[in-house]
């Protein structure tokens, strides 16, 4: 929701990183509409190109691997990669043990080690908190 | 559960939710990559149709009256849209009087206490904390 350096990626690299989130959010078999807001608004705010929105939505029954798409990243885009997919597997209230596995994967891949990831997950918990005070000012 | 709910809103208030940032993305007479990247983010939370997308991007070019589009947002939508536009104004890093001078007037629309800009513009730099604090530790990997 806030302000992201993600479209700072190269094309190919924003593209990886949606279809990255697609196979986060799809790994527990089922893609709820929380997930679904989630991936649309990371399109969004990389400024994917319309066309590219429709192939990532394509993938939704059918992602890719999520090796093919690490590949894919830089180094910082693999971070990044790896917050977000903390968030989307967030994002339907629990983290489902398939999602954990992954973004363990994730995290080896982009060579982030235990104790950071443990602070990436924290950070997205503090998420809520922030959100939840303007939902407390809204209602 | 998603914290946000924009997605809940009925298709009508979230096509005039996105007019109002639409409106709002232009009062400054300047439309900056921050400003597009948050603007087209918090479509895609909208999940507006193509077509409705299309319509946007079209009001972005040629915003639709204040009034016009305040008109369509019930209550709720209408504080939803308050929140998300104070983020889009202050998306460029500044939220000049043009801007400050909207802000109020969807306020007053609204009905909102005279000092919800003010916690608005608290929170919105809080929530830009919190976005910091999480490149601070993706930043620490490379140190």
């Amino acid at each position: 929701m806030f302000p992201d350096m993600v479209n700072g990626l190269t094309i190919e690299e924003r593209l990886a990183h949606a279809q990255l989130m697609v196979a986060v959010a799809s790994v527990d078999g089922e893609l709820v509409q929380e997930e679904l807001v989630m991936i649309e608004s990371l399109m969004g705010k990389s400024m994917l190109h319309p066309e590219m929105r429709v192939d990532v939505r394509n993938t939704l029954n059918h992602p890719l691997e999520i090796e093919k798409c690490m590949e894919i990243l830089s180094n910082s885009g693999k971070k990044m990669a790896l917050r977000d997919a903390v968030l989307v597997s967030a994002c339907d209230g629990e983290y489902d043990k398939k999602e954990i596995r992954i973004i363990k994967k994730i995290a080896e891949i982009a060579e982030v080690d235990t104790e950071t990831l443990s602070q990436i997950y924290q950070w997205v918990e503090d998420y809520w908190g922030v959100y939840n005070k303007s939902t407390n000012f809204l209602t | 559960m998603l914290p946000d709910t924009i997605h809940k809103l009925s298709r009508e208030e979230r096509f005039s939710y996105a007019r109002l940032l639409a409106f709002m993305a232009r009062v400054d007479n300047e439309l900056t990559v921050d400003e597009m990247a948050m603007f087209e983010q918090r479509l895609g939370t909208a999940l507006l149709s193509p077509k409705q997308r299309e319509l946007i991007r079209q009001a972005l070019k040629t915003p639709p009256p204040l009034d016009e589009c305040l008109a369509g947002l019930s209550d709720e939508a209408g504080r939803l849209a308050l929140r998300d536009v104070v983020l889009m104004a202050a998306a460029d890093g500044t939220v000049d009087d043009d801007e400050k001078e909207v802000l109020s007037e969807i306020i007053a629309h609204l009905g909102l206490p005279d000092d919800s800009l003010e916690r608005l513009l608290k929170w919105t730099v809080e929530g830009y904390n919190w976005m910091q604090s999480g490149y601070d530790i993706l930043n620490d990997l490379a140190e």
